[in-house]
């Protein structure tokens, strides 16, 4: 094996490691975006074209077309075999292609001696001056995607929820969630079967701010009786804000 | 094609609100025609130019079947269930059509005293062209982005969609099988982690809309296997461009009909026997229906 099949060798061993061991998250993301728009591709460009001599604009160009066309056709493959378009057999599949084009352009490569993949980027002035324009434009993008709208006009929410309580069986859980855009004053009822369980009076949450509750179900609640929680705001206390039910062994 | 347009217009009609009434101005629509024909026009002698030139170049033949395929892709945007292939594939069947247009232009052989003229006629050309993707591509309102996150940079607030499906993931956890609309379906699946079920196969889009819960809407839940139903009040909900976006606080008085789903629509879930209302966001309800799709068994 030649020093210039070293960027083959990292191929392989990047789809190695991407077909027998789960990656946990977060580090998933970045090896993930990589097969899914890089190493397919490019592992696929250096087995076809074997015997040409791409710069690295080519064929950065080639890995990113070829990457993305491999992960549309593995979704395909994945629906039409019904099996599930999931992160695991897309990484099998994908790292699958990845490491089965790598061994194959490394033996081409081998066989064919005269070619070495360039790693000259050839960029003229003007080319530059476009591409800073470009990821000038690409950065201005990204701030403003990522500026909120002023929140006038527009009306905050607030997340209820139940559940089975954490701790296990036999217990239940109320989370209320503020996405409101000031404070906001709450009261909440728990009923079951017509009977009041629970009431917490005049809270206040901040936007962004949970507040969860887990508690003991009553040992006479049966599984055909259900729990009910009733959210209603402090400045408009005669409306039903938000309603949740829980079957407890539904 | 008729027949594929008669169908879908009566399964629109049956299944989706009434349509928005917004009639695109005349300049709008003559742009967005007028690109097409001007394309139409110079296709044949961009593709003559090939086919003398370029005949041996393998590319330039797939480019070329590519501009063949455009205008019978356009067509499909008479169908609904076909306008997403069409606006999608159209970007790419294009590429094509732009060499055979290029071509064309550049082999036109004008007198020296009609070139300046003429590089402004291609300009008005090309920019009418542009103009006709723009217009054929995207509805009025969303062609410049709407909305999506609200509040300041320290404390901002994302769509309901987007909180219920995150919470889906970290309640429910993830590989549940979800019924809802087609725009909670993108976000159960990208923040939620779900397998989604959406759209009007297998009757789902029928029975998420019925103003009552049936025996047939048993069947499609059983039949998908449905652990979870997720609503969304919201009609634009059933849009995946436009529901997305956070919506617009309604003047009082004018949200109405049209805007929302009726409420025996949206509730028709509620008060049936060990189904859980789990989470509810005022747009947003979450529905544990593995009761009624046998996913679990009855208590």
């Amino acid at each position: 094996v030649r020093n210039l099949s070293h960027d083959l060798i990292l191929v392989i061993l990047l789809a190695g490691i991407a077909l027998l061991f789960p990656i946990p998250y977060p580090y998933s993301i970045p090896i993930g975006l990589l097969f899914v728009l890089y190493l397919p591709g490019y592992a696929l460009t250096a087995a076809v074209f074997a015997n040409k001599n791409h710069d690295l604009l080519e064929r950065t160009l080639y890995s990113l077309g070829l990457s993305l066309a491999t992960t549309v056709v593995a979704g395909l493959f994945l629906h039409l075999t019904r099996l599930k378009i999931l992160a695991e057999h897309l990484s099998i599949l994908l790292g699958g292609v990845t490491l089965l084009a790598s061994v194959a352009a490394l033996r081409l490569r081998n066989q064919n001696k005269n070619t070495s993949p360039s790693s000259k980027l050839k960029i003229d002035f003007s080319d530059g001056l476009l591409l800073a324009f470009s990821v000038l434009v690409l950065t201005l993008s990204l701030g403003v995607t990522q500026t909120p709208t002023p929140p006038e006009g527009f009306d905050g929410y607030t997340l209820l929820w139940v559940g089975e309580g954490e701790t296990g069986s036999g217990t239940y859980q109320i989370g209320v969630q503020s996405h409101e855009f000031s404070n906001m004053g709450y009261n909440l009822r728990i009923t079951a079967g017509g009977v009041e369980l629970a009431f917490v009076p005049a809270f206040q949450l901040e936007p962004g701010q949970t507040l969860v509750m887990i508690d003991m179900l009553p040992g006479w609640i049966t599984p055909q009786i259900s729990l009910e929680a009733h959210l209603y705001r402090l400045d408009r206390p005669d409306e039903l804000y938000r309603q949740v039910v829980f079957w407890p062994d539904g | 094609m008729y027949s594929i347009r008669s169908r879908e217009k009566q399964l629109r009609e049956s299944c989706l609100p009434p349509a928005s009434g917004y009639i695109a101005p005349a300049w709008e629509r003559w742009v967005g025609l007028g690109s097409v024909i001007l394309l139409f026009i110079c296709m044949p002698y961009g593709l003559y130019q090939l086919r003398s030139r370029l005949r041996s170049n393998s590319l330039a033949i797939v480019l070329a079947g590519a501009a063949l395929a455009y205008f019978p892709l356009l067509m499909l945007r008479y169908a609904p269930a076909g306008w997403e292939i069409s606006n999608r594939g159209a970007n790419y069947l294009f590429i094509g059509l732009a060499m055979a247009a290029g071509l064309a232009a550049a082999r036109i052989h004008a007198p020296q005293h009609v070139q300046t003229p003429l590089a402004i006629l291609f300009s008005v050309y090309a920019a009418l062209i542009i103009l006709g993707g723009i217009i054929a591509g995207w509805p009025p309102d969303l062609r410049l982005s709407q909305p999506y996150r609200i509040g300041n940079p320290s404390q901002f607030s994302d769509p309901q969609g987007v909180s219920a499906a995150i919470w889906a993931n970290t309640h429910l956890g993830p590989e549940k099988r979800v019924a809802t609309d087609e725009t909670n379906a993108r976000l159960m699946l990208a923040y939620g982690g779900q397998y989604v079920l959406t759209g009007a196969t297998g009757g789902l889009r029928l029975m998420m809309l019925s103003p009552a819960f049936t025996g047939s809407d048993l069947h499609v839940l059983q039949a998908g296997n449905v652990d979870y139903v997720v609503f969304d009040r919201r009609w634009l909900s059933w849009d995946n461009l436009r529901g997305v976006y956070y919506p617009s606080r309604y003047p009082v008085g004018e949200a109405g009909v049209g805007d929302f789903l009726d409420d025996p629509v949206y509730r028709q879930f509620d008060g049936l026997r060990y189904v859980s209302r789990l989470l509810d966001s005022g747009y947003v309800a979450i529905y544990d229906v593995g009761v009624l799709s046998g996913a679990k068994p009855i208590p």
